[in-house]
């Protein structure tokens, strides 16, 4: 009976590790391919492949993808703000006034938010920015960009502020801090860590969006832009274009870019787990 | 019932069984007061003797317990007060006793000559403190004040007897063997009321 | 007169009263004890004082409240808390603060103090009352995980303090911490009568019997008996005060 029981507790931990490695097996061959196939472009190219444009469609040299960095940090810039303000202050108001009307429709609009697919925006703002505007532009690119990261950040933030225990805000209001005193001064340090995660998770997927910039950046790749109005390009947009085409120098291209965006999502997680210092409860 | 109730109960109880040994050893001091025979006398010493000793140490067992009680429960309100209570009669009842002890032994010292026998009205002044005792051990039966009347008019009387043996101590400049012993055991008899009092006392903080 | 004054005050959260017709008198630089078994209300009634009882959803108080000179239930609560301390029963320090700043932020909100020389001289002070200084005088700018539980609520009894208030409320604030430390921080709120009027909430009749110059029974929303604590103790007037002095309630 004894050993039988420890037999069956083995094969379950077994059966666990092995789903467990299932799941995780798909991602590691996705990172590993990308860094293996991307670096090697890289490398080759050396540090030109931030500097240099694309190349054109028969050439021998892999180029750079310059624009597509520039017009992703130009996007995320502007949205990223527009983003992160609204979201908070829309968590904020659902923390303080939960029961208040307002708070229950800002609560209800800014989840529905997330249920439109990304393409439908992309052509919402085209209409509404791009043909005003009688141009593509990065403006366009990062008001769609923010109409996306809109739920995300206000949910983080939400989640963030409502983890904060309530008798932190009671002990504020006993020393006599006034509301708005009881926010700023307690209950956004004590959830800076999860507020922080917030931002960056938005960072990262504003950073990956491709669909919303589909009829919105304008995919501008002959020069460098850091002018809001004009269009731009950005990083999933060059990838997604260069991998449907049928030239090899572009697939190498759309690998090294490729390696790049993963390693900058690396890069995003690991500031999630070391800027911030933890607030120990 | 709380377990503090219940355990009050139970030293009440026992302090209750202490105090019937007081009318054994008033009724063998009553006897003893009458009778003139020695060796009769003798075997009431003893008892005397032996009950009071008893008594002695049943009375710092209790205080004991009783003090143990108050550090284990903690009592507050009426148990605090009810602990006090106890303590306090418990020592009365004691001291009941010790002045039997006395009585007794002033007699052991007059016999084989003389006796309290021969002194006048002693028996009938003891057995009105016998009657103040009775009436306060009733009362802490039941553990209420009731008889306090009783227990007054007693003590009024007997004060008078002793005021008038002391009058006739006091108004002379010679005494007679028989009045000093005279004064002596009345004084005993009149602090035995004294207790009973007490008794009555407490028993009426308690309400 | 009195620190403070309730007249016929009953509360409501939702459609339960929680108390009812509470009518208290508590006089300047005592210890107030509002004692009772649990969901008697004793919580809701602390803070009603200060006006905490705002943040309940659904709360309603209806009667007439005198604290410090305020109309407390019309007065503005904001400025009614700057003279009002509280402790809560779970201790609260800000775990983003450190002991230090946990302190000076109630010194420096309600302007008890200017310069960081103010601010230091305020710290020590409120340390030294919360018997905490000597443990702590060595590590000011560790934070409060770093201290047990007992520690922790004398950070909170000197954090309130720091403001100098005139009140000072503890809702049961020994009741999550260790023996040792119970008794120290009893020992911290007997010595502050004199500054301050003390108002605690307590469930235990020992603690009330510790600490206590006057008492009020609670029961099921009612004073049931207030008085000189000394009365209550031996010779209290009503069966519900004597079932809870033994416990049994």
């Amino acid at each position: 009976m004894y050993s039988w029981r420890k037999l069956r507790e083995k094969l379950f931990t077994c059966l666990i590790i092995a789903l467990s490695v299932l799941a995780i097996a798909p991602v590691l061959h996705i990172i590993l391919t990308v860094f293996a196939n991307g670096f090697a472009v890289i490398a080759k190219a050396g540090t030109s492949f931030f500097t240099d444009l694309p190349p054109t469609p028969l050439s021998k040299e892999v180029g750079g993808i310059a624009p597509s960095i520039a017009g992703t940090l130009l996007m995320t810039a502007i949205s990223l703000p527009i983003a992160v303000t609204l979201g908070l202050f829309a968590a904020i108001l659902t923390a303080e006034f939960p029961s208040n009307p307002l708070s229950l429709a800002v609560d209800a609009i800014a989840k529905s938010l997330a249920s439109i697919p990304t393409i439908a925006v992309s052509m919402i703002v085209y209409t509404l920015v791009v043909v005003p505007m009688k141009s593509f532009s990065a403006l366009a690119g990062a008001v769609a960009l923010a109409v996306i990261a809109l739920p995300y950040t206000y949910t983080y933030f939400s989640t963030a502020l409502r983890s904060v225990p309530s008798v932190y805000r009671e002990a504020a209001f006993a020393i006599a801090m006034s509301r708005w005193g009881a926010v700023v001064r307690v209950l956004i340090p004590v959830a800076r860590k999860a507020l922080t995660t917030g931002v960056l998770m938005t960072v990262a997927r504003v950073m990956g969006e491709t669909a919303a910039l589909l009829f919105t950046a304008g995919r501008f790749r002959t020069g460098v832009s850091f002018s809001p109005t004009a269009p731009v390009d950005a990083i999933p947009l060059l990838i997604f274009d260069y991998i449907l085409s049928p030239y090899t120098v572009w697939h190498q291209v759309a690998w090294g870019a490729t390696a790049l965006l993963l390693l900058a999502y690396l890069m995003v997680f690991l500031a999630t787990k070391l800027i911030v210092k933890e607030v120990r409860l | 019932m709380s377990l503090t109730v219940a355990e009050l109960e139970k030293l009440k109880g026992i302090l209750i069984r202490m105090a019937q040994n007081i009318k054994g050893i008033l009724q063998v001091t009553e006897k003893l007061m009458s009778v003139s025979d020695v060796e009769q006398r003798k075997m009431f010493w003893r008892e005397i003797e032996n009950t009071a000793a008893i008594l002695d140490r049943i009375r710092r067992e209790f205080v004991n317990e009783v003090l143990v009680f108050i550090a284990r429960r903690q009592p507050l309100g009426r148990e605090l007060l009810a602990s006090h209570v106890l303590i306090s009669i418990a020592y009365d009842v004691y001291r009941i006793s010790r002045y039997c002890r006395e009585i007794a032994r002033i007699d052991s010292m007059l016999a084989p000559s003389s006796g309290l026998s021969t002194v006048a009205n002693l028996s009938e002044a003891f057995r009105e403190a016998e009657k103040a005792v009775e009436a306060a051990l009733n009362d802490l039966i039941e553990f209420s004040p009731k008889r306090v009347g009783i227990v007054n008019e007693v003590d009024n009387r007997v004060d008078e007897a002793y005021k008038n043996v002391l009058l006739e101590v006091t108004s002379s400049t010679t005494v007679s063997r028989e009045v000093a012993v005279k004064a002596i055991i009345m004084r005993h008899i009149e602090r035995i009321v004294d207790h009973a009092q007490y008794i009555e006392q407490y028993l009426s903080e308690l309400t | 007169m009195f620190a403070v004054e309730m007249n016929n005050v009953s509360v409501y959260i939702g459609d339960r009263q929680i108390l009812k017709e509470v009518t208290l008198r508590i006089p300047y630089n005592t210890v107030f004890v509002i004692m009772g078994p649990s969901g008697s209300g004793k919580t809701t009634l602390l803070r009603v004082v200060n006006r905490l009882i705002d943040l309940v959803e659904g709360a309603r108080v209806e009667g007439f409240v005198k604290v410090l000179n305020f109309d407390a239930l019309r007065s503005d609560p904001y400025e009614l808390r700057k003279y009002i301390g509280m402790v809560f029963q779970v201790p609260n320090p800000f775990p983003h603060l450190t002991i230090y700043e946990n302190v000076a932020v109630a010194a420096k909100i309600n302007g008890v103090a200017k310069s960081k020389r103010e601010l230091d001289e305020v710290v020590k002070w409120a340390l030294e009352k919360a018997m905490l200084w000597d443990e702590v005088k060595d590590r000011l700018y560790d934070y409060p995980h770093q201290l047990s539980g007992g520690q922790r609520q004398r950070l909170c009894l000197a954090r309130a303090l720091a403001m100098k208030p005139r009140l000072l409320l503890l809702d049961e604030p020994t009741a999550n911490i260790d023996p040792v430390n119970a008794r120290k921080l009893e020992e911290a709120i007997v010595s502050l009568k004199d500054e301050v009027t003390v108002v605690m909430v307590t469930h235990s009749p020992h603690q009330a019997a510790r600490v206590a110059d006057y008492v009020a029974v609670l029961y099921d929303g009612r004073v049931v008996e207030q008085g000189p604590a000394q009365q209550l103790f031996l010779r209290p007037s009503t069966e519900v005060a004597q079932k809870l002095l033994r416990g049994e309630i």
